[in-house]
């Protein structure tokens, strides 16, 4: 399985044991997890660039099990084209982008050039969304940059939003549904996969931010068929990785 | 595959449907095998949602043909539940062969003051019948000094999030009755991390049917880094212990 929506690091107001690269891996190895597409925590609060940093030693360490998602910060809108191009050439593959910490709107002038790179790398752009407001924007943004492919990050977040999210994904294809979520509401993955089938659903957990087991377990668990959890788990992350340039 | 024992599902329509899958015996029983959930304390949504005495008859004839179903009752503060008078009420819970109770303070608009449920809780603590609560149907203020007050009642924190170790961590260590119902104790490493600083003796299996997939602690279980025969301790022994040693 693959984990597109994974993380690194610690969080300021909560403890959890662990969330270096290492433990990661343990986990990772405990569970038979493929890779993680991760982002570091401190890079979507007040340091994207340490944040960047900290991804790269991860994926310096072990480069067949991080893959690096480029964190932006739209209060450094000018320093994007640097940064990217950099981390590019380090072998980082998508971009992250937070603006629920950031309190910043996903149609915010100061992320267009995110969009526009990602638009002309076909990279993948992994998006926080809470809300409905977030998942139309995010719905709009993706109808401008057809290339790009959009991961809706958690759909939304609550279960209304969720809802909504894969009625407007439905004719738009390049935004993917990410599962990430602590709720796991019991019956969301059938819903998805009854309305978008499973192509573009992508199992996310927030590891370590959230253990990554109870959302394997939840997938394992719902009601679809082995070949639509194999899509989610797997094959639509590879699909999206081996069509990034 | 390990047999489990569910601490947290609930059966019955809501007010509010957004997914369809609300449970009533027959789904519970079909979920169950699909898990190999052997037992289940369960309690109704029409104690939560309408009146709690109705919810909870309701909940007794719903289930009487499944002995692997065990009554949760839903109460209220003795003043303002039907049953007014202590040795009444510990007669309807024999009656009903009930085995756990639940609070929901904030939806049903009381408070965990002693003036209001000491009376109540100490009758609780007394049987040793486990109270189910969620801390985000009160606040944890309330959870520490209803503590204070009754420190030996047996209190399963419910509906739990990955973001309170800080609170849960004290009282596992100060109260030796706490128990942490898993499904929504989702942090990095929590069920080691719990293991490696209280035991494993206080972890039970939950999987708060209908509003989550009991493969999701399951699977967080079978994959802990802790011992197997703990594993089992969590899976249904600690619950199986708990239903046993209620006195009523």
């Amino acid at each position: 399985m693959i984990d597109a929506h994974a993380h690194l690091g610690k969080w300021y107001n909560f403890y959890y044991d662990g969330g270096d690269f290492l433990s990661m891996v343990k986990i990772m190895d405990r569970i038979g997890m493929e890779f993680a597409w991760i982002s570091a925590l401190i890079g979507i609060g007040p340091d994207y660039e340490l944040g960047n940093e900290m991804v790269f030693e991860a994926m310096n360490a072990f480069p067949d099990r991080f893959k690096g998602y480029v964190t932006l910060s739209p209060y450094f809108a000018g320093k994007m084209e640097d940064e990217l191009k950099k981390r590019a050439s380090q072998g980082f593959i998508g971009i992250k982008l937070h603006p629920g910490t950031h309190l910043y709107p996903i149609d915010g002038v100061n992320y267009l050039y995110a969009y526009k790179y990602a638009d002309e790398h076909r990279w993948p752009i992994l998006i926080h969304t809470w809300g409905e407001r977030d998942v139309r924007t995010l719905i709009e943004v993706a109808k401008s940059y057809q290339n790009a492919i959009f991961i809706m990050g958690h759909s939304g977040g609550d279960l209304k939003s969720m809802l909504l999210a894969v009625d407007l994904a439905k004719n738009v294809d390049n935004v993917y549904l990410d599962l990430t979520g602590s709720a796991m509401y019991n019956g969301i993955i059938e819903y998805y996969v009854e309305r978008i089938g499973s192509d573009r659903i992508l199992f996310g957990t927030d590891f370590p931010f959230i253990d990554p087991r109870p959302a394997i377990g939840w997938v394992k668990g719902s009601k679809i068929s082995e070949g639509e959890k194999l899509n989610i788990l797997k094959n639509n992350a590879k699909r999206i990785l081996n069509s990034a340039k | 595959m390990r047999e489990y024992f569910d601490f947290n599902v609930m059966i019955g329509k809501t007010t509010v449907v957004t997914i369809d899958n609300l449970l009533d015996v027959n789904k519970l029983n079909e979920e169950m095998n699909r898990f190999n959930i052997k037992r289940a304390l369960v309690y109704h949504s029409y104690s939560r949602d309408y009146d709690a005495y109705f919810g909870d008859k309701k909940l007794v004839e719903e289930i009487k043909d499944c002995p692997n179903l065990y009554v949760t009752w839903t109460l209220l503060p003795i003043d303002i539940f039907p049953i007014n008078a202590s040795d009444k009420l510990l007669e309807e819970l024999k009656i009903n062969n009930v085995k756990a109770v639940r609070f929901f303070p904030d939806l049903h608009n009381f408070l965990l003051e002693e003036e209001v449920i000491g009376d109540l809780l100490s009758l609780l603590e007394e049987i040793k019948i486990p109270i189910l609560m969620s801390p985000n149907s009160t606040g944890w203020k309330d959870i520490y000094s209803m503590l204070k007050n009754h420190p030996n009642i047996r209190l399963v924190l419910t509906d739990l999030t990955y973001r309170q170790s800080s609170y849960i961590f004290p009282l596992l260590k100060r109260y030796k009755n706490v128990y942490i119902e898993l499904s929504g104790y989702i942090t990095f490493l929590g069920i080691e991390t719990l293991y490696k600083r209280f035991g494993g003796e206080r972890m039970l299996f939950g999987s708060n049917l209908p509003y989550k997939n009991p493969g999701s602690t399951i699977f967080y279980i079978e994959k802990a880094d802790i011992p197997e025969e703990v594993k089992n301790y969590i899976a249904y022994k600690n619950a199986d212990r708990l239903i046993q040693e209620v006195s009523l």
